[in-house]
């Protein structure tokens, strides 16, 4: 009682505090921020990412399905009974089935592909935290980080318009014109995703940076020696080389959190982003967590953006010329350079003044 | 740093101001930002440190542990000390064979899409706790698998394979070996004789890892 008193009392000082403060510029700020409207390009590029693990998962949830949460598996029921939420998970209601169990993966099956093709999918990226989230009760001795990053990514991508381009309901709705794919159309759930991005690096390189081995700059020796998680196991003797990856990573995760938010900075981030977790991928024996960081990148793109990737990669040329649909650097270069040739004009004096 | 003007809806389509919208609309707002605001605390909080995620547990206990929605991310934060463990059985003819493995290296390309998360709970039979809550378990399960296979094991075993360990100078600071951690008899125990298995009693943790 006394805690939800202090609580309730903090909040009130706060929005006190807040009002006092608040401007409509501050209003604005946030509101460019977190209520841009969006057509769903990015979206639907997260989407098919997102689908395209869900089903990397899926395969892998088959082929363990009984011995990993079956009641015959390696995890015996009683062992997981006495978790004070297990009765979220449908396994606390029938724990012996095989009905149950077989559900989980069914579901997890049919939620994947609906969201993999854009039917329903806000509902069924849902679904698939949830049967994720109960795999997770059945058996909490398997997971890495990447489980739990990708349950997270799956929740909250709900929050976005994964359905308004190259799905069924896209489709669907263009058949039936007078039916609406929904009002939620602002940029608000990405920001989300992007901040929760954004705080695994924050918060992988804030841990990073208390030890030792990390400030002196050679942990990655330790971690590519390491015969468990290294691909290729090798004490590497140079120092030059151990520095500059360590450091490097250290820089990636520190400046990524802050510098992908700019567009001046965006795209270095992401290709950044890009090579550090293939590098992950290739040097290390760490499964899911960097896919799951990067189907979450397009959250970081603008509509624009990703439309013009997309006709960069098909190489396709846009028929209708849209400002925002691709960014075309010549232009701008030469804007640039006009613009710095006329303020230089108008600095250096004339020699005949 | 906001999306750019010429966006749909950039310029033409600027978002109201809360004081300009409905009541129905400002009160989707003000539970947008009320889960903004819970999510992103959460999140702070759920990658603090233990004392951290304990004052704020009353709060967002049910969202961290309950739907799982936050989590410490210190990957490789400490350097990694794991090593690997190795499930060996014995069959009725005394030949051994080696059921599961953690090492990536020795498995085929099949086995290293399906046994992707091996590594983390056979590793986990290193600590003490969860090789006595559940080790004894987790080999049965290997007896009984063989069994299904028509392959009758006599007892099976967890072997934690040691890595050799070197310091910076090149100099080995640890030597390889072998350890077995937990041990049981594949076959029914004799009348009023105890079952025939061992574990391995717990031992000090050097230092915690923050690993994947």
């Amino acid at each position: 009682m006394t805690l939800w008193i202090v609580s309730l009392t903090g909040v009130l000082l706060i929005v006190g505090a807040l009002r006092f403060l608040w401007k409509e510029r501050h209003e604005r700020i946030l509101l460019s921020f977190f209520a841009t409207r969006v057509d769903g390009s990015s979206a639907a590029f997260l989407r098919v990412l997102l689908g395209l693990l869900a089903a990397w998962q899926c395969g892998a949830v088959w082929l363990n399905l009984r011995r990993y949460w079956g009641a015959d598996g390696m995890i015996p029921w009683d062992m997981v009974e006495k978790d004070q939420f297990i009765w979220l998970s449908p396994f606390s209601w029938a724990p012996k089935s095989t009905a149950v169990l077989n559900a989980h993966a069914i579901v997890f099956t049919f939620a994947t592909v609906c969201v993999l093709l854009g039917f329903r999918a806000r509902i069924f990226t849902l679904v698939l935290a949830y049967v994720h989230m109960s795999l997770q009760f059945r058996n909490p001795y398997i997971l890495n980080s990447g489980d739990r990053l990708f349950m997270i990514v799956a929740a909250l991508a709900a929050f976005t318009p994964l359905s308004r381009k190259l799905s069924i309901d896209a489709w669907l709705a263009r058949r039936k014109p007078g039916k609406p794919l929904g009002d939620l159309s602002s940029v608000w759930g990405q920001r989300i995703l992007g901040l929760q991005i954004s705080y695994v690096y924050l918060n992988s390189a804030v841990a990073k940076l208390g030890n030792k081995r990390w400030q002196e700059g050679m942990a990655l020796r330790d971690v590519l020696a390491s015969p468990v998680f290294a691909e290729w196991p090798t004490y590497i003797d140079s120092r030059a080389i151990i520095y500059f990856l360590t450091y490097s990573t250290l820089a990636f995760e520190l400046s990524f959190p802050v510098l992908v938010w700019f567009k001046k900075f965006r795209p270095f981030m992401l290709l950044a982003g890009i090579g550090f977790h293939m590098g992950i991928d290739i040097m290390m024996v760490i499964p899911i967590f960097s896919y799951a960081m990067l189907a979450a990148y397009p959250v970081f793109l603008t509509d624009g953006e990703t439309r013009w990737l997309f006709d960069k990669l098909l190489l396709r040329k846009r028929k209708s010329a849209q400002p925002s649909a691709a960014p075309d650097p010549e232009p701008r270069r030469k804007k640039r350079r006009k613009k710095s040739t006329e303020r230089n004009a108008r600095r250096v004096p004339r020699p005949d003044s | 740093m906001a999306q750019e003007a010429g966006e749909p809806g950039g310029e033409e389509e600027a978002p109201k101001l809360f004081r300009e919208l409905d009541f129905k609309r400002r009160m989707v707002r003000a539970a947008l930002i009320a889960f903004t605001i819970y999510h992103v605390v959460a999140m702070l909080a759920g990658g603090a440190t233990k004392d951290v995620k304990r004052t704020f547990a009353y709060v967002f206990g049910g969202y961290d542990e309950g739907l799982r929605m936050t989590n410490s991310w210190g990957m490789f934060g400490k350097p990694p000390t794991s090593t690997h463990v190795t499930i060996e059985g014995e069959l009725m003819d005394g030949s051994k064979v080696v059921l599961s493995t953690t090492r990536a290296s020795d498995r085929t390309a099949f086995e290293r899409l399906r046994d992707v998360r091996i590594r983390k709970i056979q590793g986990k039979l290193t600590d003490g706790g969860d090789r006595t809550r559940w080790g004894l378990h987790y080999l049965d399960h290997f007896c009984r698998w063989s069994r299904a296979r028509g392959k009758e094991l006599k007892s099976v075993k967890a072997v934690n394979q040691i890595h050799a360990t070197f310091d910076d100078a090149g100099q080995q600071k640890r030597k390889p070996s072998t350890q077995t951690l937990i041990s049981k008899s594949c076959q029914p125990p004799l009348k009023g004789r105890a079952p025939n298995q061992f574990i391995m009693p717990s031992q000090p943790k050097v230092e915690d890892e923050g690993e994947l």
